[in-house]
């Protein structure tokens, strides 16, 4: 297996132990994340086409494929981040999705659109609404961890943290 | 400037841009594998599990409001509870299963708008399209309920009742309740 960066070490410093330390740990944090909220919705693919009908953005004909797949894809990103494997392939489709649910969010706000997120549960509230601007913060969140991670597992000379397994 | 101070910064970049590179292709084929590992998982555990879903999504329009179906929509619980005792309609819980599960009206079904799609499958062989069909859920608005009933409406069932402030008030006038699962809907069954 190859480890990338590990042929130029960079200089050392007292920052970049803690910058280790800070993406191991955001790696670990969102790859929990991704996991956990795979759960429900594999559990529940049909109420998670509920919730992907509800943003009114997919056409009929993609709501249930992506219902189906798009929680096992979580479930796998999530997988890989956790033990550290296919870093490259795992970072990119990670931050591939984070942007995508950053932009989903905030075009429906956009649009005055105002539904439950169904990010972590396959069910929707119906009654439930107003935390838009709380979802975009939380994905914004999220997005910076992972834009972090694409930079030290793309950049590992610059960013000073070596080492992410492929 | 020295000369040897200046050539190793270009074989750096030279260096880190070949291994970016390496590394974007590497990327790009890693998230195609990911895509169609989890796209292969999805198909497989989904054709496999006993409730699967279809691949194309099944409402043909949004959901109605109750208030668009008309006024004979809604039924009140002084004129429920007679067809209720007297068999003579399907009651259909449209709260959350969680809910249904603590209390009920007797005989009631659950099935809600998130189920609806794999729970109405099973559903429409017990029901014959032209039974009547009361829903309920709680709350002033009826959301769940109404939801539900458009799309029963939608699905060729034409005698279906929303029930007014439904459960909060059967709960009030002290009918017929009970605790528990979804009881078969062979059981459930009541004569039309």
């Amino acid at each position: 297996m190859e480890v990338f960066g590990a042929a130029r070490k960079p200089a050392p410093g007292k920052g970049r132990g803690l910058g280790k330390w800070l993406s191991f740990g955001a790696r670990l944090f969102l790859g929990l994340v991704f996991v956990y909220a795979s759960i429900d919705k594999i559990l529940h693919p049909a109420a998670f086409a509920e919730t992907v009908y509800n943003y009114q953005i997919l056409p009929n004909l993609l709501i249930n494929v992506t219902a189906i797949v798009l929680p096992w894809l979580e479930f796998l990103i999530g997988s890989l981040l956790i033990l550290g494997l296919w870093m490259p392939g795992a970072v990119f489709t990670c931050n591939a999705l984070l942007l995508l649910f950053f932009a989903t969010v905030l075009f429906n706000m956009a649009r005055g659109l105002d539904i439950d997120c169904g990010c972590f549960t396959a069910s929707t509230d119906p009654s439930s609404g107003g935390h838009m601007l709380w979802y975009l913060f939380r994905d914004g969140f999220f997005l910076l961890l992972g834009l972090n991670l694409f930079y030290v597992t793309f950049f590992p000379s610059r960013s000073g943290v070596a080492a992410m397994q492929a | 400037m020295k000369l040897d101070n200046v050539m190793p910064q270009i074989f750096d970049q030279k260096g880190d841009f070949r291994s970016n590179s390496r590394k974007m292709v590497s990327a790009l084929s890693q998230s195609l594998a990911i895509l169609l590992l989890a796209g292969a998982l999805a198909v497989t555990v989904n054709l496999w599990r006993p409730a699967s879903v279809p691949f194309h999504y099944q409402r043909a329009q949004k959901i109605q409001p109750a208030s668009a179906m008309g006024e004979d929509v809604w039924i009140s619980v002084e004129e429920a509870a007679p067809l209720f005792a007297r068999k003579k309609a399907f009651f259909i819980d449209a709260r959350p299963s969680s809910l249904y599960r603590q209390e009920h009206i007797s005989g009631a079904l659950s099935l809600t708008v998130e189920s609806f799609q794999t729970s109405f499958e099973k559903m429409k062989g017990k029901i014959p399209p032209e039974a009547m069909i009361i829903v309920y859920c709680d709350g002033r608005a009826s959301e769940r309920s109404s939801a539900l009933a458009g799309e029963l409406l939608l699905r060729g069932y034409g005698n279906v009742r929303v029930l007014e402030r439904g459960w909060d008030l059967w709960l009030a006038q002290e009918l017929p309740i009970e605790a528990g699962d979804n009881p078969s809907l062979a059981e459930a069954g009541r004569s039309s």
